[in-house]
């Protein structure tokens, strides 16, 4: 998965076969593709293409040409939102805003890792992320704080009004990477 | 500074380091800080999966936390620099953007609610380490702390700086400041210092391996100088760092010990708290503080 993922040599594409979504949320996010001058300084910011496959300018470049197997490329999923790019940008391109947003049209037509589904599941159970256990529980009761915290946890009907309306994700696209 | 704060707790703080909570509350305490409870609050929600997934039901989730924070009449305190990211970047946008303001209330009124963005949002390093500030601080601690430490920032503390606004992210000294001015602490450089602990984005939660190696890299450079402890100032870091370094010493033969300590912790040493939770923890559970008079 990281650090030795090989890729298919890059493909000549014809720059009329734009897939437009793409541009216009760029633009959207504060990424004019046009203004991207390929320095590279986000990959030379990038601690996560240090230890992967993930290229931030190519990326960048991909997505600036509206060349949608940037969607489909798991290499999206690999920025850990650290913004070192963003603050460094030459040109100020919001660029890990760009990289949220080509991963919210790849969640859209159902490019998601299955781990990232659960994390959704859990959500639309427990109203949180990560949620509470016995272990922890008892270790609250230890520490003076109430067992369960005052949260969406003791609500179950907010949890379930939120579930019905926040975060409802696509099925899964037929390319889709089994990532279990 | 406020004198009382919508306090957020999040997911990772209450549901896996409580003892940041109790700590937290604690420092608030003696600072004659009001708390105010969040009821019904969910998850921020986490900047780095589920603004992935959909930013705009990202907003609305996030504008719910701060339609709370806002019946209470009271700014939001964050202790995590994920819930920090969320709730300062939606609250920023709603604030500066009316359109979005609209859209978003459009859709909070079916979950009955309905967001203003008229307060702010704090995470407790500001709080602690401007608002007080290193010498005010010492009007409130009963001992320093003997140790020599390292720290580690985080990324949405002070990223993107052009929306943070609080300290330079390429130098900054805001931690450096409170630790060693306000509390005593020794601090040592090191090599990976302000490079992300790995976690964020939803790397942790999907892309594992990688997630590993760049926390590899960074407790390779802790290591190399004689630290006795990492200050962090995020329970998503502090998980990745605790628990990490265990799935490190098991998957690749690592023997990386190092205890992690969150701000919260520590100010309540300093003030006076001898069970800061460390024993909870996986890493180094039986580390110990040790004071210093002041
Ligand atoms: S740093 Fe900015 S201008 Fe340079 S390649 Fe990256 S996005 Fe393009
Ligand atoms: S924000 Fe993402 S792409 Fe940019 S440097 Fe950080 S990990 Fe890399």
């Amino acid at each position: 998965m990281s650090g030795t993922r090989y890729k298919a040599p890059p493909s000549v594409r014809t720059p009329l076969e734009k897939d437009p979504e793409i541009e216009e949320a760029l633009i959207k996010a504060g990424f004019d593709p046009n203004l991207c001058m390929q320095c590279g300084t986000c990959t030379a910011s990038c601690l996560s293409g240090r230890w992967t496959a993930m290229r931030t300018r190519e990326i960048m470049r991909k997505a600036a040409f509206g060349d949608e197997s940037v969607l489909s490329d798991p290499d999206i999923w690999l920025c850990t939102t650290c913004y070192a790019c963003y603050d460094r940008c030459p040109r100020d391109l919001k660029v890990t805003d760009a990289i949220i947003v080509l991963r919210n049209i790849a969640s859209e037509r159902g490019f998601i890792a299955d781990k990232h589904r659960k994390t959704v599941d859990i959500l639309h159970k427990t109203g949180h992320a990560v949620p509470i256990n016995d272990k922890i529980k008892a270790i609250r009761k230890e520490l003076g704080l109430p067992e369960i915290p005052p949260t969406a946890f003791a609500y179950p009907e907010e949890v379930r009004k939120m579930a019905q309306m926040l975060f409802i994700l696509p099925p899964k696209h037929e390319d889709e990477e089994d990532t279990q | 500074m406020s004198t009382e704060y919508s306090f957020f707790l999040g997911c990772i703080m209450p549901n896996r380091y409580p003892a940041i909570e109790s700590t937290t509350r604690f420092v608030l305490d003696k600072l004659g800080i009001e708390v105010k409870e969040m009821e019904k609050a969910g998850c921020c929600p986490a900047p780095g999966v589920f603004r992935s997934f959909n930013k705009p039901d990202w907003m609305v989730a996030a504008a719910r936390n701060i339609a709370i924070a806002e019946s209470n009449g009271a700014d939001i305190l964050t202790v995590c620099n994920g819930c920090f990211g969320t709730l300062f970047e939606v609250n920023h946008a709603l604030k500066h953007d009316d359109e979005l303001k609209k859209k978003v209330n459009a859709r909070l009124k079916d979950l009955g609610y309905h967001v203003e963005a008229s307060g702010e949002v704090k995470h407790i390093a500001q709080v602690l380490g401007f608002d007080i500030g290193p010498t005010e601080i010492r009007d409130y601690i009963k001992r320093e702390v003997a140790l020599t430490g390292v720290i580690h920032y985080g990324c949405h503390f002070l990223r993107p700086f052009t929306l943070k606004q609080i300290d330079d992210p390429e130098d900054p000294t805001i931690l450096e400041d409170y630790f060693i001015d306000g509390l005593g602490i020794e601090l040592l450089d090191y090599r990976r210092k302000h490079a992300c602990c790995g976690a964020g984005g939803g790397v942790r939660a999907a892309h594992i391996e990688a997630s590993m190696d760049m926390l590899y890299e960074k407790m390779a450079a802790v290591k190399q100088v004689p630290a006795q402890a990492l200050l962090d100032i995020c329970p998503f870091c502090h998980l990745q760092f605790d628990g990490g370094q265990q799935t490190l010493n098991k998957q690749r033969g690592t023997d990386f010990d190092i205890p992690i300590i969150h701000i919260s912790q520590i100010t309540a040493f300093a003030m006076g708290m001898d069970d800061i939770g460390m024993k909870y923890q996986a890493t180094a559970p039986d580390f110990k503080l040790e004071g210093r008079p002041l």
